[in-house]
């Protein structure tokens, strides 16, 4: 990681993993597990991996042809570092932009520059712009100090956000109604906790893995939740709010 | 663009009708797997390990490997049966501050656009979420599952972020947060001072992904049969100390600025797109973002050993 001329040995940890159940492809008949096999479309013979390269097909639908070594060194580092480009605040940093995320953690040695950096970054709400190799690839991210450690988010570059090409959703709305709909925000305002919410998904299918398991019928499904009807906006507004003063919303669970 | 789900919000007892958009999308290269001898696309082959056959698409299914080795065999049948919820509705849950809201846990991103006729309590809401600086956690389900995800103003619009299920964030267990760290009070002005001026206000925009720039060109030279561009060279750094290296960095960051502050030659930006979510809690209003900021400062420079 370089800031400025502070240089110090980091490594990223993936900060995220998804808590899906992995899958495998069986052979339904006797429950084996398939094998790829890479088979050539035009010869149809089977190909060993030395013999593939990547192809990039042109608009007029010939193929640029590509092997390893055309991907080396890219344009970008030759040697992997993160280097700071810029300081921003950190509410400057369009979320949107958000890619992956990775934990920062400093080699033994550099545990007092990364300090630093983190320290410095808490104080002054900011958020250090890197640019970095990651992956044979050229990466853009923000540094932002979470708890004791450095977080890096990947950032998308600027042409992979859509501009949206729908009709403009400016109309005006009156005063009454903008206060009502803020009380209506402030009544259902609550601390995040995500911790509060579970994915009933993955836990059926942890269930029906289980159950298939040990050989049982399958849980049934539950009742999806209701959903609010129509009504006359500023009415709807006004009832809204007077059913969670009254507690009859409850956060669902 | 192409909508990839059609519901409504419900908030409260006020119903909106929205389409959903993707909001992003990869500029990579797509490159396909090719036999480099006749240039045919690689397919695959699926052959079963246990009776060796090659298996045709409406035999597989989908094996879940247990901790003792045991396959249990799911059909489509069983998938149906799951409890998925398959109502198209976004249902707002609470509201909470934007700085409560860890980005870490933000996954893909929409654009809401509201049915004609809900435009108004969509501008509502978009109004009311931009002054209060609250976010909507709402539940959705797409494409059968079930998510987590947060509304929030951004220009014009709703966008809503979908979220990670809370144990999809790894804790942060490293060994070097159990050693004390002293953090010397003049290291740490020196390397503020060193924020501060390398701080600029941040555009994407001033940044260019190299990388597919130069994939582009290898990939237009191969078309022409021309040389492939080289690669640039690197140089070699030198080691200092903390201290030292934090000075140095002060004064260079400096010259390069020419020892004035430069004037803001950016165009405007739309405030609400500076809307974000961060979770240390702490306000950053306080912090200027113009001022000293530069379009021509560092940012794109490297930062060369003296």
């Amino acid at each position: 990681m370089s800031f400025g001329l502070v240089v110090f040995p980091v490594r990223l940890v993936g900060a995220t993993r998804d808590h899906g159940f992995r899958f495998h492809e069986v052979h339904r008949a006797d429950g084996g597990r398939l094998r790829h096999r890479r088979v050539c479309s035009v010869c149809d013979a089977e190909v060993d991996p030395e013999g593939v390269c990547k192809g990039y097909e042109l608009p007029d639908g010939r193929l640029v042809l590509l092997e390893a070594e055309d991907f080396e060194g890219l344009a970008g580092p030759v040697e992997p570092t993160m280097e700071v480009v810029q300081f921003a605040a950190a509410d400057e940093v369009d979320p949107i932009l958000f890619g992956r995320s990775y934990f920062v953690e400093p080699e033994r040695v550099a545990v007092p520059s990364y300090a630093v950096l983190r320290d410095v970054l808490t104080r002054s709400s900011r958020v250090a712009v890197v640019r970095m190799g990651l992956r044979r690839r050229e990466v853009l991210g923000v540094l932002r100090p979470r708890g004791g450690v450095l977080v890096l988010h990947t950032l998308l570059w600027p042409d992979e956000v859509r501009e949206p090409d729908f009709d403009s959703v400016d109309v005006g709305v009156g005063a009454a109604e903008v206060r009502l709909a803020e009380s209506l925000v402030d009544s259902m305002t609550a601390p995040f906790d995500p911790s509060v919410f579970s994915d009933g998904y993955r836990e059926a299918l942890g269930a029906l893995i289980e159950a298939r398991a040990a050989g049982d019928g399958i849980p049934v499904s539950r009742a999806p939740g209701e959903t609010g009807g129509e009504a006359h906006l500023l009415d709807a507004l006004r009832r809204s709010l007077e059913r969670v003063r009254s507690g009859r919303i409850r956060r669902e669970e | 663009m192409r909508s990839v789900w059609r519901g409504a919000i419900s908030f409260g007892l006020v119903t909106i009708g929205v389409r959903l958009y993707t909001a992003t999308e990869e500029h990579d290269f797509r490159f396909n797997q090719v036999h480099r001898e006749d240039g045919g696309r690689i397919r695959y082959r699926r052959v079963c390990q246990v009776c060796g056959e090659e298996v045709a698409y409406a035999d597989i299914a989908k094996g879940y490997e247990l901790d003792d080795g045991r396959v249990v065999v799911m059909d489509d049948e069983d998938f149906d049966k799951l409890p998925i919820n398959t109502d198209h509705a976004i249902d707002v849950l609470e509201f909470v501050p934007v700085e409560e809201v860890d980005p870490i846990y933000f996954q893909k991103v929409y654009y809401l656009e509201p049915d004609k006729a809900a435009t108004r309590p969509y501008v509502l809401l978009r109004t009311a979420l931009e002054r209060s600086g609250q976010l909507a956690v709402v539940k959705i389900t797409i494409r059968q599952r079930e998510t987590l995800a947060m509304l929030r103003a951004r220009d014009d619009l709703l966008v809503m972020h979908t979220m990670l299920w809370p144990d999809e964030v790894r804790k942060a267990d490293f060994e070097f947060l159990e050693s004390e760290v002293d953090v010397r009070p003049q290291e740490l002005k020196m390397a503020s001072s060193l924020v501060e001026s390398m701080a600029g206000s941040f555009d994407p925009g001033d940044f260019t992904d190299d990388y597919t720039e130069a994939m582009q060109k290898v990939i237009e030279a191969k078309a022409a049969g021309a040389e492939l561009p080289e690669r640039p060279e690197e140089e070699a750094g030198e080691v200092i100390d903390l201290m030292t290296a934090l000075e140095r960095s002060v004064e260079q960051a400096k010259s390069a600025r020419g020892g004035k502050p430069a004037a803001r030659n950016a165009p405007a930006r739309k405030p609400a797109a500076k809307k974000t979510a961060s979770s240390d809690g702490s306000s950053s209003r306080g912090s200027s973002s113009g001022g000293s900021s530069s379009r021509k400062a560092p940012a794109k420079k490297k930062a060369k050993p003296a």
